[in-house]
């Protein structure tokens, strides 16, 4: 065998059993990069919402004393403003990603490029989360356990600094992870298609 | 405003050509076939903006072939663990081999070249000059008679460990 009775076999092979979709609406488009980094964020802004709402009453579920509200609700305030910001942009790419026709390199590079830049957004919006999710701890931590009175000022302050680390080290676990499993993998795909392009 | 119809009738000429991409690129039927449907679902979803400035096969080739190269199998499937093809045939037998067979142990090897690698033998075996491929994959001329050069090398090598002349 070589390539001219390959090339022959490729030309007279038939295509009388291929099928084509009755209708192209029934077609959904399944396995696609695109396709699966759009569910996984429709699938995380439910989780978002959902954790956004149970946050936003918790003082109420977990009985949150009334002198902290005023503060929990600031803070909280902090939290949705963030939040509107970064889901409007990752809104923003949800729909430019549905755009994407891949019919030339330089669209398969702006994919990558594109969802590179909003791993690194969905990075900072996680971290920014931090030093919130911190303070409201800190206030249920300070609400429930009378801890000026059992430590002294520089005992609170070392408290906080390991609360906080704590806290950097699991969302940072946790969110390398998500990102590694939810889009990370299909970045890196799309990379090693564009590294096998270069010269 | 192209009809769905028109779409589909334009299709059905080219539908072969679009059944051996996802040949090349997938292994298990199941597979090929969610390929397959793939690639018309991100046909159809572009041919809006193809500008009639090329010719349509020429649009059709560039956006399957780059739906193939970023497309993902189903994770659970479990991979093919037998083949279908015989192994180790003797020479005078492999002389008279039909096409078909041939062409089975084509995908069986080029199953298992690179994406990129997969789609410079397609365009090769369509009969696109080096010229051609690099528009299509939007790489250097040089660089498209390099790398095709080294993925037919690697093709036969492949089909050599099959047990085939070549």
């Amino acid at each position: 065998m070589n390539f001219d009775d390959i090339q022959a076999a490729w030309n007279q092979e038939g295509n009388e059993n291929i099928q084509l979709p009755a209708a192209l609406s029934d077609l959904k488009g399944k396995n696609s990069p695109v396709k699966k980094i759009r569910s996984a964020m429709r699938t995380e802004l439910i989780f978002q919402l959902f954790g956004m709402i149970v946050v936003g009453f918790s003082p109420q579920i977990l009985g949150l004393h009334s002198n902290f509200q005023l503060a929990f609700y600031m803070t909280y305030g902090f939290l949705i403003i963030i939040s509107i910001y970064y889901l409007i942009r990752f809104y923003f790419f949800y729909n430019r990603l549905y755009n994407y026709t891949l019919n030339s390199k330089e669209s398969l590079y702006s994919l990558y490029y594109d969802i590179k830049v909003n791993i690194e957004m969905y990075r900072s919006f996680n971290y920014a989360l931090i030093p919130i999710l911190v303070i409201m701890t800190s206030l249920y931590l300070v609400a429930k356990i009378p801890l000026a009175s059992l430590m002294d000022q520089s005992h609170l302050l070392t408290l906080g600094v390991i609360i906080l680390a704590i806290s950097t080290i699991i969302i940072y676990g946790f969110l390398e992870f998500g990102i590694k499993l939810s889009y990370g993998r299909y970045l890196k795909e799309i990379g090693s298609i564009l590294d096998q392009l270069k010269e | 405003m192209p009809t769905e119809n028109d779409f589909l009738t334009l299709l059905d000429t080219h539908k072969g050509i679009l059944h051996k991409i996802s040949k090349m690129y997938m292994e298990s039927p199941e597979d090929q076939q969610d390929l397959f449907q793939e690639i018309i679902y991100q046909l159809w979803k572009s041919y809006s903006s193809f500008s009639h400035q090329s010719k349509f096969s020429t649009w059709m080739y560039r956006v399957a072939v780059n739906t193939a190269i970023t497309f993902f199998k189903k994770e659970k499937r479990k991979p093919l663990t037998t083949s279908s093809i015989p192994e180790n045939l003797p020479t005078e037998e492999s002389e008279a081999i039909s096409q078909e067979l041939k062409l089975s142990h084509f995908y069986k090897a080029v199953q298992q070249l690179e994406k990129i690698e997969k789609a410079l033998i397609f365009y090769h075996l369509e009969n696109y000059t080096h010229k051609e491929i690099s528009l299509q994959l939007g790489i250097s001329e040089v660089n498209a008679r390099v790398k095709l050069n080294r993925a037919k090398n690697k093709l036969k090598e492949l089909i050599k460990n099959q047990g085939y002349e070549f």
